[in-house]
């Protein structure tokens, strides 16, 4: 179990628009964890857009580190915690307060608990057990609780859910339909492996210095915005939800779509994805959004099998859009790859393949894979040195397929 | 008809499309005596007439779409192949609605011909080697569409009831009058009915076959989803020293990645599990030689399925026999980490961290009682036995 709660008293800077400050928000967080962009970039839509977001994914993989960083620079109250099929509500939302009861008041203590977290993040989420979903509903769809007679409303901003894998049990689908999108955290990619020791390293000594009870991974961080300053973004978004027809036909079309390949999405989780691609919009500091905003469609999957069949559907529109708008934010995720860190990955690579006298079939194809991603990696880079090694993969491709070793 | 026409003839209407696809056609049994004919005519250069040729360049295309590009043996070169054509070719004669009209014991005598054709062209090589690899290869290039063999039966309506016409067109004498339904083409696969022919004589037939092709057997674990799994389970014990090709190994880790590991699982663990529970140290070296080589491609699967490509685990509700092989892996790795694991993968700092993730995964997934049952089985059945 990890309750933690964060200082909601540290100022933020003022000198920047708060949408300004959401963004370079963004960019700590990327600076933080290593690869984890696609990931980050939907935690802010969602939180922008007030939706609830699942993140699926083996342990160790940084998802509760993700959360709680967003919190701390969010300023806001946090809850996390870890649910057990044996969980009760009171774990949740606070345990019965005993003098009232006495006095024949039935409500509960929930100081530092859900009832009161801005962001919350509730890790196997799908284990939680009737009595808790119940709860839960209400107050993911309507952020209210009924608690006794009383009628609680929360200042929950966005709640992250995690879990290892998606859930089985057909009870939990309208659990399941309350997540608008759902993205799966994996393992760094091998050539971001180095890194992740550093980074690793760096946020393990943070701690230390910090404390005890300081959450994890993210000691330094400084509040960057403040939850009423999200909420005033909340509120503004909400006055940009105009879309073209052009934009909705296009929408239209990709929800039919993907329901035609037996993705089910649901009326509601269709309306409210529109809010998401506003929230892509105002984010890139736009008034209106635009059919690269259609992203968002990739991470509708209700499981993560279907990811695949999603990309095959969005992606053909968000190419076109990219073609026609070339001026356009690059995909971050490659963008944001060290190219120090690509060279020594390479180095490394090269090695392998060049010292061991046998490599197995799993070595070597890792190896192989490795040099795919440093390739794609590299090819968003500008300048001689990236169209350099690029030459030195082609070589090193070509010397593979012509050895022995196929 | 000459021998050599005759054996032309034969390629042209049953060859051929057996390879290229298309209308096979079946004729008259062949018998020891058609197949010697074939031999010879093969033998004095079949190979190199246009239809040969054609035949040969099927067969390379057949490869290529396996991965594997590489020039399968001339008919010529293979004295395998004339028995096993000549084998698979009567034993559609049997499934023939002609052979209906023959009696009991005239079927049952073809059958048995057809079961000695089918053991003559067995493999003589018994070790692996690129020999070896290649007639594998070979064999597989004739016989691969065994699975995905179809007779077209229609059902005719005429005014005295509905008539099956079975692999054959109906005769001009059965008029429809034209009020009547239209025909009904029904597509049947015919790997199930050969098994049933004569007694159990088609299923000796159809094993010998894919004794003579063992890539055909291995191929398809699944049985094509014809639900054949217990009526004809696939070789794999004794398949296993063709594992030992690396080749081949990769070629059918592929394919069953393709098939997807947890059906897979379920087809091969059942009797993976029952030989290690039947197998002790004081079995024969070349029994565990056998399992080790499977529990090694094995973890091959797993290595490649779920480290290199990350794919999902099966849900817990997934069927007995597919969490075992998960949970088969994670004992593996606790008591045969030599099975586990290629030794560059030990050592590697990048893929070990993830093969240990993998582990404690598979284990969760299985639950610790499991593991441990099935660890257990492992050092009982193999020991120490050589990887």
């Amino acid at each position: 179990m990890a309750a933690t709660a964060t200082d909601p008293n540290a100022p933020p800077p003022r000198s920047l628009p708060p949408l300004l400050r959401l963004q370079q928000l963004g960019r700590v967080l990327e600076q933080e964890f290593l690869d984890k962009q696609d990931i980050i970039r939907l935690m802010l839509l969602s939180t922008l857009a007030g939706e609830h977001m699942l993140i699926i994914g083996p342990p160790g993989t940084a998802k509760s580190a993700l959360v709680s960083s967003l919190a701390r620079l969010l300023s806001a109250r946090y809850f996390e915690y870890l649910l057990t099929r044996f969980s009760e509500p009171n774990e949740l939302l606070g345990p019965i307060d005993l003098h009232a009861f006495r006095e024949g008041v039935y409500r509960r203590r929930s100081e530092q608990m859900l009832p009161v977290a801005e962001v919350a993040f509730l890790d196997e989420i799908f284990k939680a057990n009737s009595a808790i979903l119940n709860s839960l509903l209400t107050l993911l769809n309507e952020r209210r609780l009924h608690i006794g007679s009383e009628r609680l409303e929360v200042p929950l901003l966005a709640l992250f859910a995690a879990s290892n894998e998606m859930p089985s049990d057909d009870s939990l689908e309208a659990l399941l339909d309350r997540f608008l999108v759902r993205i799966v955290s994996k393992n760094l990619e091998s050539y971001s492996f180095h890194r992740l020791l550093e980074v690793g390293l760096r946020h393990e000594s943070r701690d230390a210095r910090s404390g005890p009870g300081s959450g994890s991974g993210s000691g330094e961080l400084k509040p960057l915005l403040t939850g009423d300053e999200l909420r005033a973004l909340q509120r503004e978004l909400r006055g940009r939800l105009h879309f073209s027809e052009e934009f909705l036909s296009v929408y239209k079309s990709l929800i039919f779509q993907i329901r035609g390949e037996g993705i089910s999405l649901s009326d509601r989780r269709a309306v409210r994805l529109l809010k998401l691609c506003a929230a892509s919009a105002m984010l890139d500091g736009r008034e209106q959004a635009d059919t690269g905003d259609l992203t968002v469609l990739r991470y509708v999957w209700n499981s993560p099998e279907q990811s695949e069949l999603l990309d095959a559907i969005v992606q053909p529109i968000l190419e076109r859009h990219r073609r026609e708008h070339p001026l356009a934010a690059t995909d971050p995720r490659r963008a944001a790859a060290n190219l120090d860190d690509l060279l020594s990955e390479l180095g490394r690579v090269r090695d392998v393949l060049s010292h061991a006298a046998e490599l197995s079939d799993i070595q070597l194809f890792s190896q192989l894979r490795t040099l795919g991603g440093l390739r794609a990696a590299l090819a968003s880079y500008p300048g001689e040195t990236p169209t350099r090694l690029l030459g030195e993969i082609d070589v090193l491709l070509e010397a593979l397929f012509s050895s022995a070793r196929f | 008809m000459s021998d050599a026409a005759a054996a032309e003839a034969f390629l042209g209407r049953f060859v051929l499309p057996l390879v290229e696809g298309g209308e096979l056609h079946v004729g008259p049994p062949l018998g020891p005596a058609g197949v010697k004919q074939l031999a010879a005519a093969i033998a004095l250069g079949l190979d190199g007439t246009p239809l040969g040729e054609r035949i040969h360049a099927a067969r390379q295309l057949r490869l290529a779409a396996l991965g594997r590009p590489a020039a399968p043996r001339r008919l010529a070169e293979d004295q395998g192949s004339a028995p096993l054509l000549g084998a698979l070719h009567d034993l559609l004669f049997l499934a023939h609605p002609d052979a209906a009209r023959l009696k009991p014991s005239r079927l049952t005598a073809l059958a048995r011909a057809t079961q000695s054709l089918a053991k003559a062209a067995r493999l003589r090589l018994t070790d692996p080697s690129p020999e070896a690899d290649a007639l594998l290869l070979s064999r597989h290039s004739l016989l691969g569409g065994l699975w995905s063999l179809r007779r077209l039966d229609i059902q005719r309506n005429s005014a005295s009831g509905p008539q099956l016409f079975r692999g054959v067109a109906p005769p001009r004498r059965w008029l429809s009058l034209g009020s009547e339904p239209p025909d009904e083409h029904i597509e049947t696969r015919i790997v199930p009915e050969l098994l049933g022919l004569c007694d159990g004589l088609g299923r000796s037939v159809v094993q010998a076959l894919l004794q003579a092709s063992p890539l055909t057997d291995l191929w398809d674990p699944l049985r094509a989803g014809l639900g054949l799994a217990s009526a004809l389970p696939f070789g794999w014990l004794e398949h296993a020293r063709w594992l030992r090709l690396p080749a081949t190994a990769r070629l059918l880790v592929r394919r069953y990645l393709e098939l997807e590991l947890p059906a897979v699982a379920g087809a091969l663990c059942p009797s993976l599990l029952s030989t290690l529970e039947q197998t002790t140290p004081g079995s024969p070296p070349s029994r565990q030689r056998a399992l080790c080589t499977w529990l090694s491609l094995v973890s091959h699967l797993h290595l490649a399925a779920h480290v290199l490509t990350r794919c999902p685990l099966p849900q817990p509700s997934a069927q007995p026999a597919v969490l075992d092989l998960y949970g088969l892996y994670a004992a593996l790795f606790e008591q045969r980490p030599d099975l586990a694991m290629p030794p560059d993968v030990v050592s590697d700092p990048q893929l070990r961290p993830q093969v240990e993730l993998h582990v404690q995964l598979c284990r969760e997934r299985v639950g610790p009682t499991r593991t441990r049952a099935l660890g257990e089985l492992c050092v009982r059945a193999l020991g120490s036995a050589p990887a």
